[in-house]
C-alpha cells in the first residue's frame, strides 16, 4: 500500500471528525467574527505603533499566535475546501469553492476600491503625509485580509 | 447548505436513499464507491445538489441500474403506488 501524499494528509487533517463541532453554521460564524476582530485589533495596533512601540510589539506577538490558531480552526471548519487542490475535492466541493472565490473577489474588489478612494481623498485634501506605522498598516492589512477572505466567505456562507 | 441552485435550474429527482438503504450501504460506503465526500451523498439524497452526468452514471453503476432508474426530471411514483396501484394519502 502506497503512503498518502502530502495533499492527502492535509485533506485528511482538515476533514478530521474530531473537529466536527466547529462545522456548525453558528460556530463557523463565530469564528469569522473572531477573525474580523483580530483584523480590527491589528489595525488598532498599527495606529499606536509609533507612540507605543513596546505594547505594539507585544500586541503583535499575541495577535500572530491568535491569528494562526483562529485561521487553523477556520480552515478545519471548512474542511479546507478553499485551499486544497482540485483533485482533492469532489465536484460539489469544487462548485462551492468557485462560489466562495467569486464572492470573495467581489468583497475584495469593494474593499480595495474603498482603500483607493481613501488614498485619493487624502491626496486631494492635501492632508499631511501619514506616519510609517499607517503606511505599514495600509500595506499589511490588505495582505492579511486577502489571505483570509476566501476562508471567511466559505465559513460564513456555506455548509462544507 | 448546498451550492446555490440557479433559479432556472430544473429539479432533479432521485431514488438514492431508497436504493442505498435497500442495499444496506452507508453514505460513506456509497461515497467511497463513487469517489466523493460522504456529505455530498447527503446533499444528493435531499435533492440539494444535482450531480454531473459522470457522477450520476457512476451512482447508477454502483446500483447496477440504468441512470433513468435512479434519476428523473419528474417525481418518482411512490413504492405503494407502484406495488398496489394506490396513491399515498397526503
Amino acid at each position: 500500500m502506497s503512503s498518502p501524499t502530502r495533499t492527502q494528509r492535509r485533506a485528511a487533517r482538515l476533514d478530521d471528525p474530531r473537529f466536527e463541532y466547529t462545522r456548525t453554521p453558528r460556530v463557523r460564524r463565530r469564528l469569522v467574527v473572531a477573525m474580523c476582530g483580530l483584523l480590527v485589533a491589528e489595525a488598532a495596533l498599527f495606529l499606536i505603533a509609533e507612540r507605543a512601540p513596546v505594547p505594539f510589539a507585544v500586541g503583535m506577538a499575541v495577535l500572530v499566535v491568535a491569528f494562526t490558531l483562529c485561521l487553523g480552526v477556520l480552515k478545519g471548519s471548512t474542511r479546507g475546501v478553499e485551499e486544497l487542490p482540485a483533485h482533492a475535492l469532489d465536484e460539489r466541493q469544487w462548485q462551492l469553492r468557485g462560489e466562495a472565490y467569486a464572492r470573495a473577489y467581489r468583497i475584495g474588489f469593494g474593499l480595495l476600491t474603498l482603500e483607493l478612494l481613501a488614498v485619493g481623498v487624502w491626496l486631494v485634501a492635501g492632508w499631511p503625509a501619514p506616519g510609517t506605522n499607517i503606511l505599514l498598516g495600509a500595506i499589511l492589512l490588505p495582505f492579511h485580509i486577502g489571505i483570509v477572505l476566501p476562508t471567511l466567505v466559505t465559513a460564513w456562507s456555506r455548509q462544507v | 447548505m448546498a451550492p446555490r441552485k440557479r433559479s432556472d435550474e430544473v429539479e432533479l429527482y432521485n431514488r438514492l436513499t431508497l436504493l442505498r438503504t435497500e442495499r444496506g450501504m452507508s453514505r460513506q460506503e456509497l461515497a467511497d464507491a463513487v469517489g466523493v465526500h460522504y456529505q455530498t451523498i447527503g446533499y444528493l439524497e435531499r435533492g440539494e445538489y444535482s450531480p454531473s452526468a459522470t457522477l450520476a452514471l457512476r451512482l447508477a453503476a454502483v446500483f447496477g441500474l440504468p441512470m433513468e432508474a435512479v434519476f428523473s426530471l419528474t417525481p418518482f411514483r411512490t413504492l405503494s403506488e407502484q406495488v398496489y396501484g394506490t396513491q399515498e394519502s397526503s
